[in-house]
């Protein structure tokens, strides 16, 4: 018990660990100051802040699950999407059941859509969903599932780098091709909506909305931590060989194969959270989110923050998407111009992403500030000259 | 063809003659029974007597009688109290509009009191369609007496059988003709005669239409009461020989029709693909634009026929699609290097970097073509020797434009194939991507070569958009559609390999038709996408799986 | 994956006594034949030479004996009799076969310490590396290793800062800290300074004894300072076998080497 407490705490040195504490407690203060200050005094934050920060943070969740496997075991996937939307699925299925009789119908057997389509009882794979007890598990076993056999029969059979990618693409874009019908039984082409209440709170009200910033939060938190005992275990460098050089870890004995599938349903399952935290927030689950674009769009918020960090994956998700709500506010036209460009500019320019270019600017002024140093005490006159160069 | 019989116009003497000459056969109404006797009889009170007036219009027939059963079948039919006289009338307001049900004349207008209307029921309906489809046979409109060949071929009946002598007599039309010849087969299965029913058996053994497989099955079939419908064995046995050669001929006509339609998805397949077989194909390179390639081929031709459309004259419109072929694999060629050169070349040996990057210039140039063409779908005219089609054994329709994107697309991969094997350009392609370092040792500049094939695989990812212009819509987000199952072409029929690439697209095309009627055009499709997914599993790398020495570390 | 039982099940008895135990095997590439009916047998604890010019088939011999790939024919037993040939390459790492490649590939990412302790004899399974920590023991062997392989000035950079030679030997470390029973060393000397040869000469005969090792090497002068049997492989074929003096003095060798 003790050996796992202290593996726990060294995953990250004592500065890791406060700028963990400091970054979380920055984050609580959003809610805090939407709840606690009116509207019209000029720290009140408003509640559309306070959610779309939240849908950033599920965001930032996704992007820190496909940097497991991607930024670690150089396993792209590119169906990351489907992993989050089913995750958001499953909570859509729990939230519509919770409408009751509430619908346009009142039907309090079958959600609006079924009784549209004239379906006489609930699919048996919607039993269940009446329970959050029963809902919360799948939101992540689900997505876990289909990792799990998707993975198994990929890795298995050594399907690597950009075919990895392109079936991971196939397999999202067959998915949105089956959402798409209606007698799939989630509601076709226009998805879930019109959601009332989670775990008998009103999803309209101020506390729940920062309740569920919150829980984005905190399970954004877990996940890092999750992330980071993995990738600093034992386990992590394996990943990090397979990345490097995956036929020579088979000749050292190790079943390659099975380390990726762990960390690919790990991270479908932590993907699939964040869909599910993601849906309450915006109030609405179509199977648009099953698009390949969608999945792709999430490798570049990885690629621009800096793959194989974990905290890259964040900051690269925070920041595309916070600069896309500003830009499509003042230019929506720019949007795909801007977002297509990024992907050239990171791939061609910054191969590190943002953690890249700040630990080389880093480096550079240790350097100069070495460099400065020998200055002063030796060639007290050339200091000018010596720092250009 | 259509407008081809318009010009002949038959003299409508004929038409009555004829119609004089066959009067005796009908089911003769009393002689001497005038138009204007008949037509009264319509405002009779008594049913049978309202029956009996439109059997007697329909055995007439006079030209004015379809107005007038027209206007009845409509419940426009009234007697204007004054005079008698059947007239059309519509309501305007609280007034009626009349006009003379056969000519269309105006006759003024008249209120509510002034008309009493002619009562018609299904029974009278249905009568009153039965006697109008069979004058219909006698139209100067060939589409016409086609539809009332087709009505009476599902709904055959002795009256129809003595119109259809007639109609036969005075048709010229071969196809017509044919078509009379068993819808009057079909009413010969209606004779009590068994010796005419095996007659009109012998006439239908070669057709498939499904009309005609209903009635040849009621005859070997029983009713409730476990009576055959049929009661000469001899009759029934012939009906049973004909059904199960009927259901053998369907079910290949049906297979032929789903060959087709695979082997035109296929094409469509196929046309997409063959650009990325040279650049995924042959240099490995994975261009997630190759899609807005296609799209800004289509682009070009669309370009290309406006112009045709604003600056040439209106005769020389239909060669704008000859001309937008080079212009696309120019403009999408010139395209491509610009990519190759500025781009791709800085990211040869990191597939997945050049996957984002070049997914990121796909988003830049729909968003780019979207700003200049703007969001909807553009329309490109189809020239007129793409238009139409022709039917296979009335099951399968062979569309002009599908069999030249057909064409097209192996023209293309020969075209391909051919400079590969017998050109400069195509030997040192194929030295550059079989070793790079040779290549270069031995003269070949292998940057040259690199965007060269990087421009013909995307020029003909250009010429593509051409053809796919033609058959379906040209919007900014064309070559999004084409991409995944361009990619699953290239990488089923084996990385590298022109052939792979044509049964690649031909069979997933064949199986996508083959598994849409089972499973449906959705699913169908998702079934293909995990067959090709599990394929992968089995030969994960296609062609590139190199084995021994070459992909040691 | 390779239970004891199951695989002493298969066990055929022709190999007895042998560690390694090669009859008829045929490999070819689209109509070449990379080995050609080639039969071998290496003794426990014996240090063998395999040269042979370009081509002759030591690496795929390799390849075939570490699962990278499957014959088309013929009888690959290790350690007495285990087929190797339904294994793959990790279970056949796992049963005791170690392998040096020709380029060093280590990992760039980790740092040469971390290299040791992937390649450190243990529990491979995906839990079990996920909950490993290193014991007294193993850090103690990682730290002899480096030692051995005088790499322990360095032992926290990553691979991708070593020199050509240090990742030679850095390959020669990660195999003996695997423990196994057999190695198969493919060109250990290529870019050493004539100091460093000599050590890998010293640690290779030192390990032969407890180990079997098989060396491929195309530097004469090495192989003689081996001095162990040699065997001679041309066109997938075993050409001559025995000291270096009686192969090199075999007409059919010389004509092989110099004739053409």
């Amino acid at each position: 018990m003790n050996w796992q407490a202290n593996r726990l705490v060294s995953v990250m040195d004592r500065r890791g660990w406060a700028r963990f504490g400091g970054l979380l407690a920055l984050a609580c203060l959003v809610p805090a100051l939407n709840l606690a200050f009116e509207d019209g005094s000029v720290l009140h934050l408003s509640g559309y802040t306070v959610t779309l920060l939240g849908k950033y943070l599920c965001y930032a969740l996704l992007a820190l699950s496909l940097d497991l496997v991607w930024g670690y075991a150089g396993a792209l996937s590119l169906g990351h999407g489907a992993f989050f939307a089913l995750g958001g699925y499953s909570m859509g299925m729990y939230l519509m059941r919770q409408i009751g009789t509430r619908g346009v119908y009142g039907n309090a057997l079958l959600p609006d859509f079924m009784v549209f389509l004239d379906w006489k009882e609930l699919p048996w794979y919607w039993l269940g969903f009446d329970h959050f007890w029963f809902a919360l598990p799948m939101m992540m076993l689900v997505p876990g599932l289909l990792a799990l056999v998707f993975g198994w029969f990929a890795f298995r059979s050594r399907v690597s780098g950009v075919y990895f990618a392109i079936i991971t693409q196939a397999m999202t874009y067959a998915l949105l091709l089956a959402f798409f019908r209606n007698d799939m039984g989630f509601g076709g082409n226009n998805g879930m909506t019109d959601f009332k209440e989670l775990a008998g709170m009103d999803l309209q009200l101020a506390t729940t909305r920062a309740g569920l910033y919150m829980a984005s939060l905190l399970a954004l938190a877990g996940g890092y931590l999750v992330s980071r005992v993995v990738v600093s275990s034992k386990l992590g460098r394996v990943a990090t060989g397979i990345r490097d050089a995956e036929s020579r870890l088979r000749f050292l004995g190790y079943r390659v194969e099975n380390f990726k599938l762990f960390l690919f349903v790990l991270s479908a399952m932590m993907a699939g959270l964040a869909g599910a935290l993601y849906v309450p927030q915006v109030g609405i689950i179509n199977p648009g989110e099953f698009s390949p674009a969608n999945s792709i769009e999430v490798a570049i918020w990885v690629a621009v923050g800096g793959r194989g960090t974990l905290y890259g994956a964040i900051a690269g998700a925070l920041a595309v998407n916070g600069f896309k709500t500003v830009l499509t506010g003042l230019m929506p036209n720019a949007w795909l111009f801007f977002l297509g460009s990024l992907f050239v500019v990171v791939t061609l320019a910054m191969p590190g992403g943002l953690v890249g270019v700040v630990a080389s600017l880093r480096s550079r002024r240790e350097k100069r500030r070495a460099v400065s140093r020998v200055d002063t005490s030796e060639v007290a006159g050339e200091q000018g000259d010596t720092q250009d160069g | 063809m259509r407008h081809f019989y318009n010009y002949f116009s038959r003299p409508a003497s004929v038409f009555l003659l004829l119609l004089a000459m066959a009067a005796p056969l009908q089911a003769a109404p009393s002689e001497a029974v005038s138009f204007e006797t008949a037509a009264a009889g319509l405002a009779s009170s008594s049913y049978s007597d309202r029956m009996e007036a439109i059997k007697t219009l329909g055995a007439l027939g006079d030209p004015r009688a379809p107005g007038l059963l027209g206007s009845m079948l409509e419940s426009r039919l009234y007697r204007r109290v004054s005079d008698d006289r059947l007239v059309d009338a519509r309501r305007e307001g609280s007034a009626y509009l009349l006009s003379d049900p056969s000519t269309g004349e105006s006759l003024g207008e008249a209120g509510s009191r002034d008309i009493r209307k002619i009562m018609v029921n299904n029974s009278l309906r249905g009568a009153i369609r039965a006697v109008l489809s069979r004058m219909d046979l006698f139209s100067e409109d060939l589409e016409r007496r086609r539809a009332a060949v087709e009505a009476a071929t599902g709904y055959p009946s002795n009256e129809m059988a003595g119109s259809l002598v007639q109609a036969l007599a005075n048709e010229d039309d071969a196809d017509l003709k044919a078509a009379m010849e068993i819808a009057l087969a079909t009413s010969r299965l209606l004779s009590t005669d068994a010796a005419t029913r095996l007659a009109g058996l012998e006439t239908l053994s070669e057709t498939t239409s499904s009309e005609v497989r209903s009635m040849v099955s009621r005859l070997t079939e029983t009713d409730a009461d476990g009576e055959f419908y049929e009661p000469d064995p001899r009759v029934r046995g012939v009906a049973a020989g004909i059904m199960a050669n009927m259901e053998t001929r369907m079910r290949m006509l049906e297979n032929v029709g789903k060959l087709y339609q695979g082997l035109s998805l296929g094409s469509v397949l196929l046309i997409a693909a063959v650009g990325l077989a040279i650049t995924f194909g042959v240099m490995g390179v994975i261009n997630m634009a190759h899609g807005e390639m296609i799209m800004l081929g289509a682009y070009s031709t669309f370009v290309v026929q406006e112009l045709f459309r604003d600056y040439l004259p209106a005769d020389l419109f239909y060669l704008y699609l000859p001309v937008a072929v080079p212009v696309a694999f120019l403009v999408t060629g010139l395209v491509g290097i610009a990519l190759e050169r500025g781009i791709i070349r800085f990211l040869y040996g990191r597939p997945l970097e050049t996957l984002l990057a070049t997914w990121g210039v796909s988003l830049v140039l729909q968003q780019a073509v979207r700003t200049v063409f703007g969001a909807p779908n553009r329309a490109v005219e189809n020239p007129f020797w793409m238009t139409g089609g022709f039917e296979l054994a009335g099951v399968v329709t062979l569309t002009w434009n599908r069999l030249v994107v057909i064409a097209f697309a192996l023209a293309v991969l020969a075209a391909l194939g051919l400079l590969l094997r017998y050109t400069a350009l195509g030997l040192q392609m194929r030295a550059v991507t079989q070793n790079r370092e040779m290549a270069s040792a031995m003269g070949i500049k292998t940057g040259r070569v690199d965007y060269l094939t990087f421009g013909l695989g995307s020029a003909i990812a250009g010429v593509a958009g051409v053809a796919l212009s033609q058959i379906g819509n040209v919007s900014p987000n064309l070559g999004q559609s084409y991409i995944i199952d361009s990619f699953m072409v290239v990488v089923f029929g084996g990385v590298g390999s022109l052939w792979g690439t044509l049964t690649g697209a031909m069979s997933l095309g064949v199986i996508n038709k083959f598994l849409e009627p089972v499973a449906g055009a959705v699913l169908g499709k998702i079934l293909v996408l995990v067959f090709i997914i599990i394929f992968i599993q089995r030969r994960p790398r296609g062609l590139f799986a190199m084995s021994g020495r070459a992909a040691e570390d | 994956m390779v239970d004891g039982s199951v695989t002493r099940g298969r066990v055929k008895p022709v190999a007895a006594g042998s560690m390694l135990y090669l009859d008829g095997v045929t490999v070819s590439f689209d109509g070449f034949k990379a080995l050609d009916n080639l039969s071998l047998v290496l003794a426990p604890g014996e240090l063998r030479c395999i040269i042979g010019p370009n081509g002759a088939g030591k690496t795929t011999m390799m390849d075939v004996v570490t699962g990278r790939t499957k014959p088309d024919k013929g009888e690959v037993l290790f350690d007495g009799g285990v087929d190797l040939l339904p294994l793959d390459e990790a279970a056949i790492a796992e049963l005791g076969i170690g392998r040096k490649f020709q380029a060093p590939t280590v990992f760039e990412a980790l740092s040469v310490f971390e290299n040791l302790e992937l390649a450190l004899r243990n529990d491979r399974s995906v839990f079990a590396t996920l909950a490993a920590v290193l014991s007294t023991e193993q850090r103690e062997r990682i730290e002899e290793v480096l030692q051995i392989i005088d790499l322990l000035d360095v032992r926290f950079n990553e691979g991708a800062t070593l020199s050509h030679g240090q990742k030679q030997w850095l390959e020669i470390g990660m195999l003996l800290v695997q423990d196994q029973k057999l190695m198969l060393v493919d060109e250990p000397a290529a870019g050493m300074t004539t100091g460093e040869r000599e050590r890998t000469v010293e640690l290779l005969t030192s390990i032969a004894g407890e180990r079997t090792v098989a060396v491929v090497e195309h530097d004469m002068e090495f192989v003689r300072a081996l001095a162990s049997k040699v065997s001679v492989l041309h066109e997938g074929r075993l050409l001559a076998e025995g000291s270096i003096d009686t192969v090199q003095s075999n007409e059919e060798v010389i004509e092989v080497y110099l004739g053409r």
